[in-house]
């Protein structure tokens, strides 16, 4: 059972004055302080930037009577730590960001993950070039660069037909590069052998669906 | 235009919070799911609040600060040196605990293979002895051995089923009674090539 409202939320936002209300905002403080400074400090890395985090992270959920956080809405099971934790993160990137400004490779692909692609393309089939998923430099004659537009988008459908959760599940584990502990735990599946097992259940399905578009014939 | 350009709405804080702690309906969760399985920027964000919240520091402040008030005056009364009752000490961690951790990195076998004779891992450092677990798909456990090496030969009596899929993982001792085990690897065996 979730703590769907904390005490120190409630006498927080029911203070009946401005003298309640300090001395419970100081409450909420000191009990959730050190979370708080747990989601600056990883946000933030370096030990000022990360106190300055802190710092604007207090001043925004007391701003405005605490707007931020008369927007938590109770619900079933949720807990507010978590709320808070993803509310407190938004918060610190937003003002790393103003004060820092976006980290200049974000949204770049680095040659990680394009190994990691590499490697779905290898469990997939060995008859799937992996440079069709990964490489958008043109190829050197236009039968190749033909081929490997077919094959990527035969790869794009096949996973396209995958159910969400398996799809989220590739992702997780091929672009982002989770480990199997990591993927259980985000998806709420009990071991990593059930991450393992979903995965080669998913490669079966790839390998019957690219089959099933001739893809298996297609090998020079 | 990949799925990625076309996500426009990204998630709501309730929303990243239900998923992670399961507290959606089916449908929401797997609205969420799908939203995921496009949306970069809502995944990073999914996995950076799971790990914050894995990692995050257990307790709250006042109870910690006064258990461990209630604990040093505790300690002061019980263990203060007097010289009727000194203790011979009892084995145990003397060096102080490791706070990073190397794991090893499982080498091969790795995906589908057509046949398994070794095992190899990285090297761990500090470490000076390896244990290395095979399973079955069922999660059963068909070997084991240790190792001062990072590599070592599989025997030839145990029998993998081909079209199988199996997963081996390797611990390393650190130090006393401290190990550091790899994330779970899988591989499958087929049939050799014609």
């Amino acid at each position: 059972m979730a703590d769907a409202v904390p005490a120190e939320l409630t006498a927080l936002l029911r203070a009946p004055d401005p003298g309640a209300r300090e001395a419970a905002w100081a409450v909420f403080v000191q009990t959730h302080s050190r979370l708080l400074l747990h989601v600056s400090r990883r946000v933030a890395r370096d030990y000022d930037a990360a106190m300055d985090a802190y710092t604007y992270l207090l001043e925004q959920l007391h701003h405005d009577n605490c707007r931020r956080l008369r927007g938590y809405t109770p619900h079933e099971r949720t807990k507010f730590t978590t709320w808070l934790v993803v509310v407190a993160r938004r918060l610190c990137l937003d003002h790393v960001r103003q004060r820092y400004g976006r980290p200049q490779d974000a949204g770049q692909e680095g040659s990680e993950g394009r190994a990691v692609r590499r490697r779905l393309a290898d469990l997939v089939g060995e008859e799937l070039d992996p440079s069709t998923l990964t490489d958008p430099a043109p190829a050197a004659d236009p039968e190749t660069q033909l081929r490997r537009g077919e094959l990527k988008q035969v790869l794009a459908s096949a996973l396209s037909n995958l159910a969400p959760r398996d799809r989220l599940l590739l992702k997780l584990r091929f672009e982002d590069g989770l480990s199997a502990r990591e993927i259980a735990r985000i998806l709420g599946l009990a071991t990593p052998f059930h991450v393992y097992r979903r995965l080669q259940g998913l490669f079966f399905t790839l390998r019957e669906a690219l089959a099933r578009q001739g893809v298996r014939d297609t090998e020079a | 235009m990949s799925p990625e350009e076309q996500v426009t709405d990204h998630l709501q804080s309730w929303e990243v919070a239900g998923f992670l702690d399961r507290s959606l309906s089916a449908s929401e969760q797997s609205r969420i799911e799908a939203h995921l399985a496009d949306c970069e920027e809502c995944r990073a964000e999914v996995v950076e609040v799971a790990d914050l919240l894995r990692t995050q520091p257990r307790g709250r402040r006042y109870l910690s600060v006064g258990l461990a008030a209630a604990a040093a005056a505790i300690l002061v009364v019980l263990v203060w040196p007097h010289p009727e009752n000194r203790r011979t000490e009892l084995p145990g961690h003397r060096e102080p605990p490791l706070t990073t951790s190397v794991a090893p990195t499982l080498v091969r076998p790795h995906a589908a293979t057509t046949a398994v004779t070794e095992f190899v891992w990285t090297s761990v450092p500090q470490a000076d002895r390896y244990r290395l677990a095979l399973f079955d798909d069922a999660g059963v456990k068909v070997w084991e051995t240790q190792t001062r090496d990072t590599s070592v030969a599989f025997p030839e009596g145990i029998h993998l089923r081909q079209g199988s899929s199996y997963f081996w993982k390797v611990e390393a001792r650190t130090g006393w009674d401290r190990w550091v085990d790899s994330d779970l690897a899988d591989f499958s065996v087929g049939p050799p090539r014609p």
